[in-house]
C-alpha cells in the first residue's frame, strides 16, 4: 500500500536473481514498501496463491519452467481481485493486448521500469475501488432482497407534496399496484386508503406533524388493484429537519387476515350474544369472585332482577335460597382453587330465588371456561315449574287410574264374593236333586238349572281372573309342565262334547319329556277353552287336530285347528275383546265371550303369546306360543273322575258347622242325608261356634271364612290358642277363592280349604278324609 | 276392563241376569209341578230363592258401572 502504513505484499513470479532485485530496489525507490516472495514454478506460484494475502501480482512472461499467460489464468481463477501486472522485457505490443483482454491489470516492460511504481499504486486503486463498488453493489442487493422478502411495504412520502417516492416491490404482491403505478402520483395514498379510514389517517398524521411526534402507529384498509380492501398495521415514521419533516417512512404490515379472524370472532360472539339474550333460559356468568358478569334477558324475567342491578352482585345471593347459599359458597370456593364443582358439565336440579322471596324449581346446566388467570362459571337455569306441574298431573292422572283400577277390581271381587253365596245354593241343590227320583221333564228342568249355574260360576271366575290379569294381581304358578300331557288331558275332557257333535279330536305326536314354563292349571285352562271353541264352532263329523311346532330355538307354539266356517279377516282382530262372540249370541252355542280374552290375558301373564289365522270356509287355527322348559316336567296330579255322589254310613262323627247363611246349612244338612253316621251341630258366628266347639268336642269343623262377629281366620286363631281343641281338624269354607287367601289359611292350621259354590263330591270327600284324621289325631294322643 | 272397558260392564251384567233367569225359571216352573207336600220342594225353594238373591245384587251392580 501507498499509504505507508502497512508494507505491500508482492508475489513477484521471476526466475533471474538479477531481475528480482531490480524489480524489488526499483519498487523501493518509488517509495513502495514491499514484502516480496518470489516464485518460479507453477507449484510455487499455486501454493502462494493457495497462502493467499499478496496485495500484487508480478510477472515475467517467460521462465525455463513457467510462463506468464498459465499464472495469469491461475491467478483469474484463484486471485480474481489481486491486480495482476506482467514485468517483461520480451512483450510485444501484440501479446501486452491478449494478456489484458485474457484479465492482466497492466504490464510494464523491463527497460522501463521507472513506469512499475505508478503502474502498481494505479492498480491498488483501481482494486480498491472495484471492491469498495462490489460490497456497495453487495449492500444494495441484500437491502432489495430485504425489503422483497418483507411483510411489509414501504412507501416514502415527501411531506410537501404527499408524493409517493418510493414503494417496496412487494406492493405489487400484496395490493397488485405496479410500482410506477403508486411512485411520484401526487395524494395517490388518498387513492390507496378506504374512505372510512382516510379522514382518521391525515387527523393522525396531522396532529402527528403538529406535535413533532416520530411514529404514528395506526391500522388502516387499503385497496388493492382488483377493488378489495386489506387490513394493514401501518408505522408512519417522520424524520425532520429541524422542525420541519423532511420525509415520511411508511410501514405497511398485512394483517388482514387477524382482521378476519378478529372479525368472525366479534361475528360469532355477537351471535352468542343475540342467542343468549333471546334464549329461553336464563344466562348466568360470573367471575372468579363468584359476581354476576352476564345475565341475559330471561334471567331478568325469571329472577326478577333488571340487568344492571344484577351485574356484580354475588350470584348465590341473588338467586339461591339463604338454605343453599353457604353449600354453594363452598362448592364455589373449591371451584375457584381446583376448577371443579359439584354438578358440572351435567344437569342437576335445584331451587331458585326470585326477587320477591319466592322459590321455584330449576334445572340447571354449568360448565366453566377459563384463561391463563381466571375461571368463570356459566349456568344455562331453566324454570322448570311447568314440567313439574305436569308431571305431578300426570302422576296424579296415573294415581287415580291405578286407583279406578283397584277400586274396579275390588268392586269385580266383591260381585265374584256376593254371587258366589247364592251360587252355592243353587248348584249345591241342584246337584242333590240329580240324585233323586225324578221324571224325564223334571231331570232336564234340574240340568238346565245345573248349566245356568256353571255358566255364572264360569262368567263370575272368569271376570274375576281378567280383573285380577288387568290390576296385575293374577298368583300365577310357572314350573315345566309335560305338553303332551296337558294336550291328553285337555282332548279327554272334551271328548264327551266332541263325541256329541261326531267331531275327531286328533292330537299330534310330541315326545313325553317335551316341556313349557307356564302355570299348569291356566294352561289347561287356556287349551280347555281353545278346544272347546273348536269342537263348538266346528262343523258335524268335522275335525280338530292339535299340534306342535317348533318356531324358534327355545319356543314352541301349540296349535288348535278346526275344520269350521272360519272368521272373517276384518272380524278377527275383535276375537280377543270381552264379551265378543261375534254373532254366536243368536246361536245355540254356549259360551260367556269371555274364554278368548281371557285366555290371551293368561298367556301374557305368563309370557306366551297368542294368535289366530284363519281361512273363510276351511277353518281356524288357535294358537299359543310358550317358552320351552330345559328342566323335566313334575308329573301332574291325577285327574279327578266323575264319581255320583253315594250314600255311605262308612265313619261315623260329629260336624260342626260355622256358618251364618241359613241356606248353606240347609244345604249341607240336605247333603248329610248321605252320611247318616254324622251328626252335624251348628253354628250361627264366631264366638257361638267357638263355645259349641268347647263344649261338645266335635270331630271335624267346617268353618265359613265371613262371619257376622268376626272372622273365620280369627276363629281359627282361637281354636288353635286351646290345646284341647288343636287337633280338631278345621275346613275352611268360603266364596272368597283367592290364593293368597287360600294359602294364608293353610298357614293358620287350616286342614283344607273348599270354595263355594260347593262341589257336594268332595265336600262328602272332605268330610271322610277329615273324620279318618281325627280319628288317627285322637288315637294318637296320650 | 282393559279394551272393552265401556261395552263390556254392561255386557257383563246382561250375561249374568240371563243365566239368573235361566235358574230362577227352571226353579220356578220344578215348584210349580211338584205337590206341595213333596220333600223336593224345599230344595228348589232354596234354589229359587238364591236366584232371587243374586237378581237383587244386579241394580247395585248396573249402578256401579254405569
Amino acid at each position: 500500500m501507498a499509504d505507508g502504513r502497512r508494507s505491500l505484499r508482492v508475489l513477484h513470479v521471476e526466475d533471474d536473481p538479477f531481475d528480482r532485485d531490480l524489480v524489488a530496489e526499483t519498487l523501493s525507490q518509488q517509495g513502495l514498501t514491499c514484502e516480496i516472495t518470489t516464485v518460479e514454478t507453477r507449484d510455487g506460484f499455486a501454493q502462494a496463491l493457495d497462502a493467499g494475502g499478496f496485495d500484487v501480482i508480478l510477472t515475467d512472461d517467460r521462465l525455463p519452467r513457467f510462463d506468464g499467460q498459465s499464472a495469469l489464468a491461475m491467478a483469474v481463477e484463484r486471485a480474481p481481485h489481486v491486480p495482476f501486472i506482467f514485468v517483461s522485457g520480451t512483450l510485444g505490443e501484440e501479446i501486452a493486448v491478449e494478456r489484458l483482454k485474457a484479465g492482466a491489470t497492466d504490464y510494464v516492460l523491463k527497460q522501463r521500469l521507472t513506469r512499475l511504481g505508478p503502474a502498481v499504486d494505479r492498480a491498488l486503486r483501481e482494486a480498491q475501488v472495484r471492491r469498495e463498488h462490489a460490497s456497495s453493489q453487495e449492500a444494495k442487493l441484500f437491502l432489495e432482497d430485504l425489503i422483497a422478502a418483507s411483510p411489509s411495504m414501504i412507501f416514502r412520502i415527501d411531506p410537501r407534496e404527499f408524493r409517493i417516492t418510493y414503494a417496496s416491490p412487494n406492493v405489487f404482491r400484496l395490493l397488485g399496484y405496479a410500482q410506477h403505478e403508486v411512485v411520484g402520483i401526487r395524494n395517490f395514498w388518498r387513492t390507496l386508503l378506504h374512505q372510512d379510514d382516510l379522514g382518521r389517517a391525515a387527523q393522525h398524521l396531522r396532529e402527528a406533524l403538529e406535535s413533532q411526534t416520530r411514529q404514528v402507529p395506526q391500522e388502516y384498509r387499503f385497496r388493492s388493484a382488483d377493488g378489495r380492501y386489506r387490513w394493514f398495521f401501518n408505522l408512519m415514521h417522520v424524520e425532520y429537519d429541524d422542525t420541519r419533516p423532511s420525509r415520511i417512512l411508511w410501514y405497511c404490515i398485512d394483517i388482514s387476515e387477524r382482521r378476519t379472524a378478529e372479525q368472525a370472532l366479534l361475528e360469532s360472539e355477537e351471535r352468542t350474544r343475540a342467542i343468549l339474550r333471546t334464549a329461553n333460559d336464563a344466562f348466568v356468568r360470573t367471575d372468579d369472585g363468584g359476581r354476576v358478569v352476564e345475565w341475559n334477558k330471561r334471567a331478568e324475567s325469571m329472577f326478577g332482577w333488571p340487568r344492571e342491578e344484577a351485574l356484580g352482585r354475588m350470584l348465590a345471593d341473588t338467586i339461591l335460597p339463604e338454605s343453599h347459599r353457604e353449600q354453594h359458597r363452598q362448592s364455589f370456593t373449591r371451584f375457584v382453587e381446583t376448577g371443579d364443582a359439584h354438578g358440572l358439565n351435567q344437569r342437576v336440579e335445584h331451587s331458585a330465588l326470585r326477587r320477591d322471596g319466592s322459590e321455584f324449581p330449576v334445572e340447571m346446566t354449568l360448565w366453566t371456561t377459563s384463561d391463563a388467570t381466571h375461571r368463570t362459571l356459566n349456568a344455562f337455569v331453566r324454570d322448570i315449574t311447568e314440567q313439574r306441574r305436569a308431571e305431578a298431573a300426570v302422576r296424579q292422572a296415573k294415581e287415580e287410574a291405578d286407583r279406578a283400577n283397584r277400586a274396579k277390581s275390588d268392586f269385580l271381587s266383591r260381585m265374584s264374593h256376593e254371587l258366589r253365596t247364592p251360587l252355592n245354593a243353587v248348584l249345591g241343590f241342584a246337584q242333590l236333586l240329580t240324585g233323586e227320583a225324578l221324571g224325564d221333564e223334571a231331570r232336564d228342568n234340574v240340568q238346565q238349572i245345573l248349566k245356568g249355574g256353571h255358566h255364572l260360576l264360569d262368567l263370575v271366575n272368569e271376570v274375576l281372573d281378567i280383573s285380577r290379569i288387568e290390576a296385575g294381581r293374577l298368583s300365577l304358578s310357572l314350573e315345566p309342565v309335560a305338553v303332551r300331557e296337558v294336550a291328553w288331558h285337555v282332548a279327554d275332557l272334551v271328548a264327551p262334547l266332541a263325541r256329541e257333535r261326531k267331531i275327531v279330536i286328533v292330537v299330534d305326536e310330541i315326545e313325553a319329556g317335551h316341556a313349557v314354563v307356564a302355570d299348569r292349571q291356566r294352561l289347561r285352562q287356556i287349551l280347555l277353552n281353545l278346544l272347546s271353541n273348536a269342537v263348538k264352532y266346528n262343523r258335524p263329523n268335522g275335525r280338530v287336530t292339535v299340534t306342535f311346532d317348533h318356531v324358534s330355538g327355545d319356543r314352541l307354539r301349540i296349535k288348535v285347528t278346526d275344520t269350521g266356517g272360519g272368521i272373517r279377516p276384518d272380524k278377527l282382530r275383535l276375537l280377543f275383546n270381552p264379551f265378543e262372540r261375534l254373532g254366536a249370541e243368536t246361536t245355540s252355542i254356549e259360551g260367556t265371550g269371555l274364554g278368548l280374552a281371557l285366555s290371551r290375558g293368561l298367556a301374557e301373564a305368563m309370557g306366551a303369546s297368542m294368535g289366530v289365522e284363519s281361512d273363510m270356509g276351511r277353518g281356524s287355527t288357535f294358537w299359543i306360543e310358550l317358552t320351552l322348559s330345559r328342566e323335566v316336567a313334575a308329573t301332574a296330579p291325577e285327574a279327578e273322575r266323575e264319581r255320583p255322589l253315594q250314600s255311605t254310613t262308612a265313619r261315623p262323627g260329629t260336624l260342626l258347622y260355622i256358618e251364618d247363611n241359613v241356606s248353606n246349612v240347609r244345604l249341607m244338612t240336605r247333603l248329610l242325608a248321605r252320611r247318616p253316621t254324622v251328626t252335624l251341630l251348628h253354628a250361627g258366628d264366631g264366638e257361638s261356634g267357638i263355645a259349641t266347639a268347647r263344649d261338645r268336642g266335635p270331630d271335624v269343623i267346617f268353618l265359613d271364612l265371613h262371619l257376622p262377629d268376626m272372622s273365620g281366620e280369627d276363629v281359627l286363631h282361637h281354636l288353635w290358642a286351646d290345646a284341647a281343641l288343636r287337633k280338631i281338624p278345621v275346613v275352611m269354607l268360603t266364596a272368597d277363592a283367592t290364593p293368597a287367601q287360600m294359602r294364608r289359611a293353610l298357614a293358620s292350621g287350616a286342614a283344607a280349604y273348599l270354595t263355594k259354590p260347593f262341589d257336594l263330591r268332595q265336600v262328602l270327600d272332605t268330610l271322610d278324609h277329615m273324620l279318618q284324621l281325627s280319628e288317627e289325631r285322637r288315637a294318637a294322643r296320650p | 276392563m282393559g279394551h272393552g272397558a265401556h261395552t263390556s260392564e254392561p255386557d257383563l251384567i246382561h250375561k249374568l241376569k240371563n243365566y239368573i233367569c235361566i235358574i230362577s225359571g227352571f226353579s220356578e216352573l220344578l215348584i210349580s209341578e211338584l205337590p206341595d207336600d213333596d220333600p223336593r220342594r224345599a230344595d228348589l225353594v232354596e234354589i229359587h230363592k238364591a236366584a232371587q238373591a243374586a237378581m237383587a245384587i244386579m241394580p247395585d251392580l248396573a249402578e256401579r258401572v254405569r
